[in-house]
């Protein structure tokens, strides 16, 4: 098993509140989207789920087992921040070296192929990688360690275009392979959407989603046609947003348009997750 | 509780700077011994000492550097605070015993060349007539219970440190060397006509073994500010969180 419970978890920082009473589950062996703006919350969430640090109230479950100072529990889990957390003077080499002694599952095999499809030079001290590479070494470590649960915090951060792409088809191998619970918080929204199957979104530090990505994009519709024709036919519908280019339109509408005559001239296509995102989380 | 990688990682990280500092000491000593062996030739005698207060220094230090990378380095791979404590007690017995152990050879070693006087020595003349198989015993138990005070002192420290926010670390950086050093004689000459100065020397006295003349006090009050600061160090990092940037 690796299901995760968060139970009516709060948490304060002073006088700000960067989660209340959040409560969601992270399915088994499923991939799950977090996503949520700057500042959200999305990293605390992460960040308590994996005892870095201690709810206001509430609590994690992780099989049914408190998380709080569980070194059984925890054992489960593997999280990549985005800071680094290993030492500064510490070689690539050597985080692979350590990971393998705190978790003895991980392949280190594997993660030397990683590294060389990314083109990572393991003899390089943690202080001395980019800021891609610095994402890159730990997406190697996540990948190959074998936790049963993998938190992944902004794991796309610095990588470019190319990069991005294997991570993501390695991610996918990885978990076709050998299934496990994974979170993927990233602002990327329409990269990961591609991969996600289920979507928890956190706004000011509530959820305000958490459903399947299929249900959420189900949710509605882009409309799409001359602009004229276009704003007619979503006037005194729920509007998420639109795009104009030229004479064309596309609006965003929460709405499946069940039943409803569709003008001729305008197409109806599903909603893209990133739009549903933004006007979920416009304040 | 993953003692055994905790374990093994925190004496990982101090292997190099205790290798480091010995081969520091040796080429001191190595110095040292030598020039007193060539002003002997020239009549003048002299001794030499302060080993044991090194390793303690740097012991210290040691418990200064000892928390926040291995902290996040624990937080990363899922080791919880308990064991993190627990992983950093044994490593103060194992490299505290290891280096009393080094010191105590090293001081039969120089004394077959030149007169070394380790700080027990000095501290005890009356009970030590020349060096024997009783100082060396007593000597190493008594490094051992001051090496690991030391450390877990500068453990205290740094757990301290880490969870002050800004101001409170500005406050205590610059408050108690104000307090201790101006304020505090003042008042003491001003308003105490002495006596809390005098005080503090007794209890000094007293915790170093001067007043009843027994390394064994010593030791005893060695062992009892490795407790308290260890008390201390776990109520502080118990509740310590990795510090990241909101998102």
């Amino acid at each position: 098993m690796s299901l995760i419970e968060v139970k009516n978890v709060t948490k304060c920082y002073g006088s700000t509140t960067a989660l209340k009473n959040v409560s969601l589950t992270f399915e088994e062996n499923k991939i799950c989207g977090l996503l949520g703006r700057n500042g959200a919350g999305k990293s605390t969430l992460l960040s308590l789920i994996t005892n870095k640090n201690f709810p206001t109230d509430g609590k994690i479950l992780i099989d049914g087992q408190p998380v709080q100072e569980n070194d059984a529990v925890l054992k489960k889990v593997y999280c990549m921040t985005e800071q680094s957390l290993y030492p500064e003077s510490m070689t690539v080499k050597d985080v692979f070296k350590w990971t393998k002694e705190f978790y003895p599952e991980m392949n280190t095999e594997y993660a030397l192929s990683l590294a060389d499809k990314f083109a990572l030079n393991t003899k390089k001290k943690v202080k001395a990688l980019s800021t891609g590479y610095g994402s890159i070494y730990k997406i190697i470590v996540a990948l190959s360690c074998n936790a049963p649960i993998l938190l992944l915090d902004e794991p796309v951060l610095g990588l470019d275009a190319n990069f991005r792409d294997v991570f993501y088809r390695e991610l996918l191998d990885s978990y076709s392979k050998n299934p496990k619970t994974i979170v993927v918080s990233t602002h990327l929204i329409e990269e990961a959407a591609g991969v996600i199957e289920n979507v928890a979104i956190i706004k000011n530090g509530e959820i305000i989603m958490n459903d399947t990505t299929q249900n959420a994009l189900n949710a509605g519709v882009t409309v799409t046609g001359p602009a004229g024709t276009v704003d007619s036919f979503i006037v005194g519908r729920k509007v998420l947003g639109s795009d104009s280019l030229g004479g064309m339109k596309s609006a965003y509408l929460l709405d499946t348009l069940n039943g409803v005559s569709v003008p001729q001239g305008i197409e109806v296509s599903r909603l893209n997750l990133q739009s549903l995102f933004i006007h979920l989380t416009n304040s | 509780m993953r003692l055994s990688p905790a374990l093994k990682f925190q004496l990982n990280s101090i292997k190099w700077p205790v290798i480091i500092f010995y081969i520091v000491i040796y080429a001191l000593l190595i110095l040292m011994v030598t020039s007193q062996i060539i002003l002997r030739g020239y009549g003048v005698d002299g001794s030499i000492g302060g080993m044991d207060m090194s390793s303690m220094i740097f012991l210290f230090i040691m418990g200064l550097n000892s928390f926040k990378s291995t902290f996040h380095m624990f937080s990363a791979n899922g080791i919880s605070r308990k064991t993190m404590f627990l992983s950093f007690l044994i490593t103060t017995g194992i490299v505290c015993s290891g280096m009393a152990i080094i010191d105590s050879i090293n001081a039969i070693i120089i004394n077959e060349f030149v007169a070394y006087d380790p700080v027990l020595v000095q501290m005890f003349e009356s009970r030590y007539n020349g060096i024997g198989l009783m100082t060396y015993g007593e000597g190493f138990l008594w490094m051992f219970f001051a090496y690991t005070a030391s450390m877990m002192f500068g453990f205290f420290l740094t757990t301290a440190y880490y969870r002050m926010n800004r101001p409170l670390k500005l406050i205590i950086s610059i408050g108690v060397p104000v307090f201790l050093f101006i304020i505090l004689p003042i008042l003491d000459a001003q308003l105490f006509y002495g006596e809390i100065f005098k005080a503090i020397g007794t209890f000094i006295a007293f915790c170093t073994g001067q007043l009843s003349g027994s390394p064994y006090v010593a030791m005893a009050s060695n062992f009892v500010f490795y407790v308290i600061f260890a008390m201390l160090g776990f109520l502080i990092m118990r509740r310590a969180t990795v510090k990241l940037s909101a998102s």
